[in-house]
């Protein structure tokens, strides 16, 4: 277990005041022990059993308890939970999803799908039910259409939504249209929300509009909740931003779901506060540098570089950033970026484009858009203002020297006043 | 307030000097002008230590182990001291703005009651045209301590500090973990949310220190340029406390041209005769 500090803290989704984390865990794992006898009481959707697939894929029960462990901990909770979220991945087969692709890269998904070992992330796509994703499916098409349908109207109010990419509302939404009907992402959006029990805003496109919503935003893209909020639909929201989100925040969201039947509980920008309650700086290694004054001067820096400097002067964003790249990690916990040598980019803020560049400098460095083309940053524009009170105070106080000069003459020539 | 002193001291000079006023006074109190100092003293402490958080210009310390040292930590942490004590002082003086009588006393603040001068087309004519060299006397605002132009521009001086102080505190509680800056950036999320988070909170952080730069070069500017301009001892006096009385229109006999104006403000606006001019201002 990669994060101790986990059994002793008291989770996100606490009321904490009132319980020792004991009870409140106690309370926790009964709430979650009710909603799974609920869940295992309804069919499954799926033939494919846990047991099966694990069999299939060559792991051991023992290896999948050890790979659940890591996900309970990346939840944030206590290992009374492990044997929960082991029994939460299996009864996934009872969970309808619906994956569905907007204007993005897919790049969430391929991160999701490109996991070299069969960490639980890989067998939680095998497990769930994948109702509907243009990436995986076999059918296309009008066949595809169909599908989705059918899924919408079996299991209307049940399924989870995964939406991935941003939706474009410029030109009545018509810079996205998918599927025979040409239907614009805003249809899609709205027809598929307003069924779902829960929706999972996968990326931070999906989350906040993304690299599309980036200046000029020329399809007028938003983030889901965000569109959603124009409709008045309120089905509830859960962001998972970054790009692309790492397989732990969307599978661990989706298992909490499993287990609880509800959603984490949010920051004030709508992420689960489990994964997003710190920012990169507080659980980057290389923090001692930070705080030492001992900065990475710039990318031909070599010894900086190699003794793993704070990266903060290349335009390190992780000050600003919050996500838990550092604590779970990229590829099976391999590595992540600033581990790799390169700043943080702060994908996952809301704004993420705009407010983060220029990523290789520090925030100081962005440049705001002024008309004329005369874009410029904060420390251009202040200067600019300051020579320009310069010059006027040149000019004013020349004007003074003058101007005191003249009224001195004119004060000689003319006979003093009555009582001077 | 202004008045009140504990040793004897002179309430008034007269001055000899001619086509200049008269009477030197005291003006300024002395919290008045410690604060000032004070003030002073945090705000370039707070821009020369926020440049440096903004990004880091001393060199690094490759000798000693990161372990050991602490200098970011260390600027940053005096940083939001310097915050802290500029915060209070500019809490101190928005409540004397808002809530202290003439008198000393609770109540309707005196220098809110002044307002009106920003909204006198009358009194921003007057001081416009002494500032572009178009009169050669000081406008005189028997209602207000401040002309239109230095109460706007004040009171958007008070704005502001408020402004980077929530700032401020909103980018110092991430660092934290219990604590005034926690619990108040805990109220203030919605201004957090509202801006776009931490990143568009330090870009607003940063702007309104330019602010702080741009004021207080036009603002020593003005000073000076009206001590010398007027002799009024501006300057002198926010370290002596003792001013010039500028343009006392009681300690001479008024010239032609201040009575006609005078009788037209006593028809035209009553405020004007409400309140006698006072000793104490600061112009
Ligand atoms: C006139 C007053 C102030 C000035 C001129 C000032 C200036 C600055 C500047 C230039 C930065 C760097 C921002 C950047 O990255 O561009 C900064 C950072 C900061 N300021 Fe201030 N500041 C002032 C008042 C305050 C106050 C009142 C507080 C809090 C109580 C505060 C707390 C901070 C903190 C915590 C940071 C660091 C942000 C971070 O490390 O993420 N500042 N300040
Ligand atoms: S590398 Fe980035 S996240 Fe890590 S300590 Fe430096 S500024 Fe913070
Ligand atoms: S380290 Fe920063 S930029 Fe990289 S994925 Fe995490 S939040 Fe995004």
């Amino acid at each position: 277990m990669n994060r101790p500090h986990t059994q002793t803290e008291p989770p996100a989704q606490a009321p904490t005041q009132e319980h020792s984390p004991r009870e409140y865990y106690e309370r926790l794992a009964a709430e979650a022990d009710a909603h799974m006898d609920r869940l295992e009481a309804k069919e499954p959707l799926k033939e494919l059993t846990l047991g099966t697939l694990l069999k299939r894929r060559g792991v051991t029960r023992r290896e999948f308890l050890k790979m659940v462990a890591v996900t309970t901990a990346a939840l944030s909770l206590p290992s009374i939970f492990d044997l929960r979220v082991a029994r939460a991945a299996e009864l996934a087969t009872r969970l309808p999803v619906i994956w569905q692709e907007l204007q993005s890269c897919t790049g969430n998904s391929i991160a999701l799908l490109r996991n070299a070992n069969p960490g639980v992330d890989a067998l939680l796509l095998d497990l769930i039910s994948l109702e509907y994703s243009e990436v995986l499916m076999a059918p296309s098409g009008q066949a595809a259409e169909d599908v989705l349908e059918a899924a919408i109207e079996r299991y209307d109010g049940q399924y989870i939504a995964v939406f991935e990419g941003s939706v474009p509302v410029a030109d009545g939404g018509n810079y996205l249209t998918i599927g025979p009907a040409g239907h614009t992402g805003i249809e899609i959006v709205e027809h598929i929300s307003r069924h779902a029990a829960a929706i999972v805003a996968a990326g931070t496109c999906a989350a906040y509009g993304g690299i599309p919503a980036a200046r000029p935003n020329p399809t007028a893209a938003l983030g889901i909740a965000d569109f959603l909020n124009t409709r008045r639909i309120n089905t509830p929201v859960v962001n998972l931003p970054a790009c692309p989100v790492s397989s732990t925040n969307i599978v661990g969201t989706i298992l909490e779901y499993a287990m609880f039947g509800r959603l984490p509980q949010l920051d004030a920008f709508g992420r689960p506060l489990w994964a997003y309650r710190d920012r990169i700086h507080d659980k980057c290694e290389r923090r001692s540098h930070f705080d030492a004054g001992q900065f990475v001067e710039g990318w031909n820096d070599q010894e900086g570089l190699k003794r793993g400097l704070c990266l903060f002067k290349v335009g390190c964003k992780g000050p600003m950033a919050y996500n838990n790249c550092g604590v779970v990690r990229y590829n099976e916990g391999t590595s992540w970026p600033i581990m790799a040598g390169h700043g943080c980019i702060g994908c996952s803020e809301p704004g993420f484009w705009d407010t983060m560049t220029p990523f290789e400098e520090p925030l100081p460095g962005r440049v705001y858009p002024l008309p004329f083309g005369l874009d410029a940053d904060a420390d251009t524009i202040g200067a600019v203002a300051l020579g320009a009170a310069a010059v006027g105070i040149a000019a004013h106080a020349g004007a003074t020297v003058v101007k005191s000069a003249l009224e001195q003459r004119q004060a000689k020539q003319e006979p003093p006043k009555k009582e001077q | 307030m202004a008045t009140s002193t504990v040793r004897a001291r002179p309430k008034a000079v007269v001055l000899q000097k001619p086509g200049r006023p008269r009477m030197v006074v005291y003006v300024f109190g002395r919290y008045i002008r410690i604060a000032h100092w004070v003030r002073n003293g945090l705000l370039i402490w707070l821009v020369l230590s926020g440049i440096y958080i903004g990004n880091p210009f001393l060199a690094r310390n490759l000798a000693s182990e990161a372990s050991d040292i602490f200098i970011m930590a260390q600027v940053r942490g005096w940083h939001v001291i310097a915050g802290w004590i500029l915060l209070a002082m500019t809490l101190v003086r928005i409540f004397q703005f808002l809530f202290i009588r003439q008198d000393g006393k609770l109540g309707l603040g005196a220098e809110l009651r002044m307002a009106p001068v920003m909204f006198s087309w009358r009194a921003w004519r007057d001081q416009l045209a002494f500032y572009l060299l178009m009169k050669r006397d000081h406008p005189h605002f028997t209602y207000s301590n401040y002309g239109p132009l230095q109460y706007l521009v004040y009171t958007m001086l008070y704005a502001s500090l408020l402004v980077i102080s929530v700032t401020g505190i909103i980018l110092a509680a991430p660092y934290l973990s219990s604590g005034i800056a926690v619990w108040s950036a805990d109220i203030m999320r919605p201004i957090e949310v509202w801006m776009g988070g931490l990143a568009n909170v330090r870009a607003v952080h940063r702007f309104v220190m330019w602010f702080f730069i741009l004021f207080t070069v036009a603002h020593i500017y003005m000073a000076v340029w009206n001590s010398m301009r007027t002799g009024n001892l501006l300057i002198e006096g926010i370290v002596s406390g003792f001013a010039a009385k500028d343009d006392d229109v009681h300690a001479r006999p008024a010239t032609d041209d201040e009575l006609e104006p005078a009788a037209k403000t006593a028809k035209k606006s009553p405020t004007s005769e409400k309140q006698p001019p006072k000793a104490g201002g600061k112009h």
